[in-house]
């Protein structure tokens, strides 16, 4: 008996069905009827096949209504990267009808100034390999104001062959929009601080530097502990809006190529003085080949400050504090060790959460506002560097960084 | 002895001008003359040419940027320069100070006693005397 096909047309070709599942059917089709030696069991298998087929539909129809309740836009496509699969959200997001969507390429629903990047993208995952586990993500703005974060990731048969794209738009236009107006809050706030602080500031500045006259001994005493306190302020809030910014993620780092042990040298000279106030030893090492890192040298500079100062108050008078910079593998590292009261390890691990302070062995917790180690830490991590502590009580703390060394493979460990 | 420079402070808080104005007269080197907003400060510095202009950003009826780029587009104004004097600290912020034409940028809170010497050294960088 000759092949099945042609005979009956079993309902196979159908648009819908991606290419893979009409080449499985007919597959399967082909095996039946070269094996299938009557007219009773060719009827049999065509029923089967016909039972598959249903199957198979029903199952799609059930995936379609998934995708349908889903709130983010899902779109696939086959292997040439044509649509043949959209849901209603994705409808939606790109502004257009299910029928026109399916069979379009791709690359067509991207505005325009995407598309050579998404057909480079395109290329590159439909080559890819699954454990490769390649994927594209980017957010988009879209004529109109919505701004959609767009996800693409190759699909795989068990096989390994590459059938086609599935795409996730979700439209992050609220999102992007309270981002926004977070940074635009912080800003605010930042601004209607700061002006009073600046009166404060400029008034006691003038008083107390003789701007104004004279002023006795006493009074110049209590105007000063107001310029301290208003100085104290004034830290409190750059400290507040640096933490806002870190969880706001926009620190706004200005980056360059820059020498840490300069920038570490810098910070010694300008925490010298209160060093000497508190009767505490600094001394900086500089050791092996030193190499340049990318980063923003003010903020480096004042996590190297941050730590400094924190070393510097819990050190006794007549204690020395040691900083190091050196090389460890592909980075720089950094530590400020003191010999002061140390930190219990149940503190250790809190000491970089905001607000959190420390007290020393048999000591009460110290002034500050806790702010410190998170924001030398949020400066770090943006820095794609790792901050940790040592620390044994009685014997004191070592706060150490690592910068990666550009070129060289980033640092997983800070040891 | 060198006369003082005249310097033009544009600035919408009044008790900042009068800080600022203080502590520039107290320096010695300058010469305050006060305005309030970036309207005003536009019509002063025509009249009066100072030396330079230290400018608020955040200003009722005209912002700072605005009123920087309309002095570095007047042909009487454009050699003078500029400093923004402001709150907003924000990289951002001050990008578009120098966008808008400013040699310089300075931070509220300032040190009374340091900013003659922190105008001068914006000065001396931008024009290398």
């Amino acid at each position: 008996m000759t092949s099945g096909r042609g005979m009956n047309d079993p309902p196979i070709a159908h648009d819908d069905l991606a290419a893979a599942d009409r080449l499985s059917i007919i597959d399967g089709l082909l095996e039946i009827s070269e094996a299938i030696i009557s007219e009773k069991e060719l009827s049999s298998a065509l029923q089967m096949a016909r039972a598959a087929f249903l199957q198979l539909e029903k199952e799609k129809t059930n995936i379609e209504a998934v995708l349908a309740q889903l709130g983010d836009g899902v779109v696939v496509s086959d292997a040439r990267n044509r649509v043949i699969m959209v849901n209603s959200a994705a409808e939606k997001i790109i502004g257009l009808a299910h029928e026109d969507v399916l069979g379009m390429s791709l690359m067509d629903i991207y505005p325009k100034p995407f598309r050579v990047e998404v057909r480079m993208v395109l290329e590159q995952l439909s080559c890819s390999k699954p454990a490769a586990g390649l994927f594209w993500e980017q957010n988009i703005s879209l004529p109109g104001g919505k701004v959609i974060r767009a996800n693409m990731r190759p699909v795989f048969l068990k096989s390994g062959v590459f059938v086609g794209i599935a795409s996730l738009l979700q439209d992050i236009t609220e999102t992007v929009a309270l981002d926004e107006a977070k940074k635009e809050f912080i800003s605010t706030v930042a601004h209607e601080l700061r002006t009073p602080l600046t009166s404060l500031k400029g008034s006691l500045g003038l008083v107390l530097g003789g701007a104004v006259g004279e002023i006795d001994p006493g009074l110049r005493e209590m105007l000063g502990i107001a310029e301290n306190s208003c100085n104290k302020l004034i830290r409190l809030v750059d400290d507040m809006l640096d933490i806002a910014k870190i969880e706001a993620g926009y620190l706004g780092l200005e980056m360059d190529i820059i020498s840490v042990q300069d920038r570490v040298k810098s910070a010694v000279d300008r925490m010298r003085q209160f060093a000497n106030e508190r009767q505490v030893n600094l001394s900086v090492k500089v050791t092996g080949r030193q190499r340049k890192v990318i980063g923003d040298g003010d903020r480096i500079e004042q996590v190297v400050i941050n730590l400094l100062s924190n070393a510097i108050k819990f050190s006794p008078a007549g204690a020395s504090i040691e900083v190091t910079v050196g090389r460890t593998g592909s980075c720089v590292k950094v530590s400020v060790t003191d010999h002061g009261p140390g930190i219990a390890p149940t503190e250790q691990k809190k000491i970089f959460e905001k607000f959190y302070r420390a007290a020393g062995q048999d000591q009460p917790r110290t002034n500050g506002s806790g702010l410190g180690l998170p924001i030398s830490k949020g400066i770090i991590e943006q820095h794609g560097g790792k901050i940790s502590v040592k620390s044994a009580p009685g014997k004191g703390s070592t706060f150490s960084f690592v910068l990666s060394i550009p070129g060289e493979e980033p640092c997983l460990s800070n040891e | 002895m060198m006369k003082p420079r005249r310097i033009l402070i544009i600035e919408d808080d009044a008790e900042i001008r009068l800080i600022l104005e203080m502590s520039l007269k107290y320096s010695g080197g300058f010469e305050p003359i006060l305005a309030c907003d970036g309207v005003e400060g536009i019509e002063t510095a025509r009249r009066e040419k100072p030396d330079l202009i230290l400018l608020d950003a955040l200003m009722p009826r005209m912002d700072g940027y605005a009123a920087c780029r309309l002095i570095k587009h007047d042909e009487s104004l454009k050699n003078i320069p500029v400093i923004f004097l402001t709150a907003k600290t924000g990289r951002k912020e001050i990008d578009r100070a120098i966008r808008a034409g400013a040699c310089g940028y300075l931070t509220k809170p300032f040190d009374p006693l340091q900013l003659a010497a922190e105008i001068d050294k914006i000065v001396e960088g931008a024009t290398g005397t």
